[in-house]
């Protein structure tokens, strides 16, 4: 039995060598630790699954896997998957907002459904590509509802797989889905990214893509810290330029999701956020 | 290896994590869902609408069958301190359409009848107070403390469980705490499965709590650490205080109470980020146990005497190991066989890394030898192909459970006692993603007569391993994971076992037309148990043969000399399972995906010989359980092969979620059969002569066994 095992599986292990894909040039991005707080006073869900650093961005990259764009979001937290979604992650959620053509006045300048986040003007946003742990169908079928403008006009774009791994979760998607090769080869050092990242919530609100809603007070699965109306914005880490891990990004990062509420909690000022472009990624 | 399984994310969500939607102070807030199930197979039996069901007094599982459910789901944030909520819920367990509205034989039911029960109810409280964050009064699921101390351990709903929760912080946050008194649940958190003593008259059981703790310290992002305690108490009326005990007592000055059980568990957790190449954390537990009353039970989930013990785990993650992409997860583990926290989780949280025994094996009380349709406990159960889902490994002791489930959700197993290793490997490559496992494992429970005296006076029933086995009640009493084996008895009266576990997974996705996913796998099983390992032994385990039993069993004769004497190898069991594995998924639609999978497995086995079944704890003196027709313990040396072709479908459109998960199982089994040597004093083949042989546990045919098992689930759930 131990001989038909190693055989199994040095079987499986020479066939996928020869199976490997060509590597093409990463984007890396760093974020600072300690930042999963959103505007400064974010805290964590009590329940135990919420572990943490399982919302603290540190790392994230964007390489060129031959027709595909691979994107990585590292945590500063070993990955679970305690609700058995079987994809090696089940907590996170991450939305990846993209400015592909870095033009003023061009895009989306509201992020999806249940971020309650704007973008700076210059930095609207043309692709979003969303990592969840729930099947992509799952993602689409709730787009449909929710952010049904964006998934018509081919906008959110959702990996046929998203899998989670030591720290990272990844994801792929065309990058001819991204940027129409008819525009000439894509080229994704030139392109703004922002990441927000949020909780897979498998029973969101019926406004909410998938996300999990910040109150004021915790509970054992929402974010405290926030309002209890829909004037502040749903993340808890974002990118800042330029995106080097420095301590400085933190203040940058509060700064841009700081907001502020009238007291029906009408937006008066609404997070927003800008992008970081290619460039400083191309290190 | 460990299969999606959205049913249980989706539950999971639903249970405590209700939308938070924006609503004005005061405004109630109305959701919920229609759930319907669609059951069928060939096992026909229909019991209820779960496929397993076996382990509750009055329930039973099946196979068959039409229902629907409907949870209407309520919020009000009365104002900025008060939030309330519950849920109205019309369970179908069987409340089939055949019913034809609740006018059905069994109207009376309320199992049967559409009645619709409250649950879930709670009230938060947040006062903005510096010193406390809020208190949560009434349903909980307890989910922010811990498994090996106040874990997830529902009956049906998550939040069967009710209490009083407070949480706050302090120290910017940097410091949490959480707080909780947790009604015990009388149904089973106690021994004997109850919080009252055998006197009805001494009975007190609705103030009966535990006591729960958990403090957290998060102060770096390099590392934190948590402590977690939990102290429960049952209480009954000192028996004193009843006139009749010729104390004459007088009640009028307040009635005294004396503790029936108390248990103190605690552990300390911490986990370090802060090296570059690896994280490292660890958890250590302590728990103490006191009984007033163990009553020897047969069926306990605690042990019936005073124990304590100590569990830990050590977890080391490595990233980029070498080279990119390629990850270590090792875990080191040691649960004691003696640790014990009567609110652990008995379900739903997975304390080990390893993905544990094949669950297509697991079958709580079997029936592989006779087929017997009129056998109520194996007929509760799922069948020949047992469950689909990952292994949830839990230590909440002999309390592991599986009710209410269905063939493709996870299983709980009980996992006390177990100690070892694990490292997982995880390695991506282009569009193909690895995983491997490599766990060995020994076993705090591998001990002679329950760790006692070994005592060889044969002719003395109440001594040897009867009497020090004592404190450990058997439950199924067969614990052998596998084929004839169960889920929560971790104990075996004499046990020198060890066991390996290999598994290898690989996924790819093919990038042709919508894409393909495709999956392998491969897992192989090493599991040895010498059993008795001493001649001395051999006379406490087998000396009286099975005692008790009422099967016939006119053709096996009983003879201790002839049959054991000095044969230690004898009631060995050697087991070997092999699983080979492949799927293909595939978007068929943009709203429907479906997957396509076939599995083998090949099992070859040795479990004693025909004179020697296991050693059974005979604490109230085993009986006609003991029989492979009632299904507790099975005759299942030899050959054995398992197909299984299926197909999972899952459908979503904006509001709704369709699922359906058919299988197909097909395999034989080709006993073997071995003997004493008379001459080598060794197990040897035996040649049957006749169509069966003679076995403690019944004639066992010696013709090959052919079985087969359909089966299928299909699902809507629409949210509102």
């Amino acid at each position: 039995m131990k001989t038909k095992m190693i055989a199994v599986m040095a079987g499986l292990a020479v066939g996928s060598l020869a199976a490997g894909t060509a590597l093409g040039a990463t984007l890396e991005f760093k974020d600072p630790t300690g930042d999963d707080n959103g505007p400064g006073t974010y805290v964590y869900p009590t329940d135990g699954v919420y572990s943490p650093g399982s919302f603290d961005m540190t790392e994230f990259e964007v390489t060129s896997k031959g027709k595909d764009a691979e994107f990585k979001v590292c945590f500063n937290s070993s990955l679970d998957d305690p609700w058995g979604m079987g994809v090696g992650f089940a907590v996170q959620m991450a939305a990846i907002y993209i400015d592909t053509d870095r033009a003023p006045g061009s895009g989306h300048m509201d992020g999806l459904a249940g971020f309650n986040i704007k973008f700076a003007p210059g930095d609207g946003w043309e692709k979003v590509v969303v990592l969840s742990p729930q099947q992509q169908s799952r993602v689409m079928s709730e787009a449909k509802m929710k952010a049904s403008s964006e998934l018509a006009a081919g906008d959110l774009l959702v990996p046929r797989r998203t899998l989670g791994k030591g720290k990272c979760i990844s994801g792929r998607v065309k990058l001819e889905d991204l940027a129409p090769t008819a525009d000439g080869a894509p080229n994704p050092a030139g392109w703004g990214y922002q990441v927000a990242i949020q909780s897979n919530e498998g029973f969101p609100a019926k406004t909410d893509l998938l996300t999990r809603r910040v109150n004021e007070f915790e509970g054992q699965h929402r974010f405290g810290g926030g309002h209890d109306m829909d004037c502040d914005p749903h993340v808890m880490d974002i990118l800042a330029p330029p995106a080097a891990g420095g301590a400085d990004e933190v203040a940058a990062q509060h700064e841009m999701l700081s907001y502020e509420c009238d007291a029906d909690g009408n937006a008066v000022k609404s997070a927003t956020l800008r992008m970081v472009p290619g460039t400083d990624g191309a290190k | 290896m460990k299969t999606r399984n959205l049913a249980l994310a989706a539950a999971v969500g639903a249970a405590l994590a209700a939308p938070a939607t924006t609503v004005n102070a005061g405004e109630m807030e109305w959701f919920g869902s229609v759930y319907a199930k669609f059951l069928d197979g060939d096992r026909r039996f229909e019991n209820a609408l779960y496929n397993n069901a076996e382990t509750t007094p009055g329930e039973a599982g099946g196979d068959q069958g039409q229902g629907i459910e409907f949870e209407l789901m309520f919020r009000n944030v009365v104002s900025k301190q008060v939030e309330i909520g519950g849920r109205l819920k019309a369970r179908f367990n069987q409340n089939f359409w055949t019913n034809f509205g609740g006018f059905g034989p069994e109207e009376e039911d309320e199992r049967s009848a559409q009645y619709i029960k409250m649950r879930g109810v709670y009230a938060i409280i947040t006062p903005g107070y510096e010193w406390i964050d809020s208190a949560t009064i009434g349903s909980n699921d307890f989910g922010m403390f811990d498994p090996l101390t106040q874990g997830k351990y529902r009956y049906i709903d998550r939040d069967n469980a009710s209490g009083l929760l407070f949480q706050g912080s302090t120290l910017e946050n940097k410091m949490r705490w959480n707080l909780a008194r947790v009604s015990l649940p009388r149904l089973f958190a106690g021994p004997a499965f109850v919080t009252r003593g055998e006197d009805d008259a001494l009975k007190l059981e609705t103030m009966d709590a535990a006591y729960v703790g958990k403090l957290s310290w998060n102060s770096s992002t390099d590392w934190n650490a948590t402590l977690n305690t939990i102290y429960v108490r049952d209480k009954e009326v000192a028996p004193d205080e009843l006139l009749d005990d010729g104390n004459n007592e007088d009640i009028r000055d307040g009635t005294d109470v004396v503790t029936r059980y108390d248990n103190f568990a605690a552990g300390i957790s911490g986990e370090y980020n802060g090296f570059d190449a690896f994280d490292l954390s660890g958890s250590y537990y302590y728990s103490d146990y006191n009984v007033d009353e163990g009553e020897g039970a047969r069926f306990s989930p605690l042990l019936n005497d005073d124990a304590d013990d100590y569990s830990f785990f050590i977890n080391l993650d490595i990233d980029d190991f070498l080279i990119p992409d390629l990850t270590f997860n090792i875990q080191a583990f040691h649960v004691g066989a003696d640790y014990m926290s009567v609110q652990a989780a008995r379900r739903e949280q997975d304390i080990l890394l390893s993905e544990g025994w094949m669950n297509t094996f697991q079958w709580g009380r079997p029936d592989y030898n006779y087929g017997n349709r009129e056998n109520g406990n194996s007929a509760a159960g799922l069948g020949y192909g047992g469950w689909n889902g990952e292994t949830q490994q839990v230590a909440g002791h002999l309390m592991a459970d599986n009710d209410f489930t269905d063939f493709d959700e996870p299983v709980a197993f009980g996992v006390n006692g177990y100690e070892g290793f694990t490292i997982v490997p995880r390695y991506s490559w282009g569009d193909w993603e690895f995983r491997a496992e490599y766990t060995y494992q020994e076993y705090d429970t591998n001990w002679q007569a329950c760790g006692g005296q070994v005592q060889n006076d044969r002719t003395t029933p109440d001594v040897g391993y009867r009497t020090s086995c004592d404190k450990y009640p058997m439950n199924e009493n067969n614990h052998a994971w596998g084929l004839g084996g169960d889920w929560r008895n971790p104990y075996s009266p004499y046990q020198d076992r060890e066991t390996e576990i290999f598994g290898f997974n690989a996924t790819y996705l093919l990038d042709f037309m919508n894409g393909f996913d495709i999956d392998l796998r491969y897992k192989f099983i090493d599991d040895e148990d010498d059993r008795v390992t001493t001649k001395k032994g051999l006379a406490d385990a087998y000396g009286d043969g099975y005692a008790g039993a009422s099967i016939d069993r006119s053709d096996w004769v009983f003879n201790f000399e002839q049959q054991w004497r000095d044969c230690v190898g004898c009631d060995d069991r050697d087991a070997e399972y092999a699983q080979y594995g492949i799927s293909v998924g595939y978007q068929l639609h943009p709203d429907l995906y479906a997957t396509i999978l076939y599995d083998y497995w090949d099992v070859s086995l040795v479990d004693g010989t025909v004179d020697t079944a296991k050693p059974v704890n005979s604490v109230d003196g085993g009986g006609f359980e003991f029989s492979n027709n009632f299904g507790y313990l099975e005759y299942m040396t030899g050959d054995h092969t398992k197909n299984r072709i299926g197909v999972n479908l899952n459908y979503f459109l904006s509001g709704v979620e369709f699922g359906a998960s058919a299988d197909w199982f097909w395999g034989d089994y080709d006993p073997t059969f071995y003997t004493r040597n008379p001459d080598t004093s060794k197990r040897s083949k035996l040649v049957p002569s006749g169509d069966f042989v003679a076995t403690p546990l019944g004639n066992i045919d010696t013709g090959n066994t052919d079985y087969n098992q359909y089966r299928l689930k299909a699902f809507m759930k629409v949210s509102f």
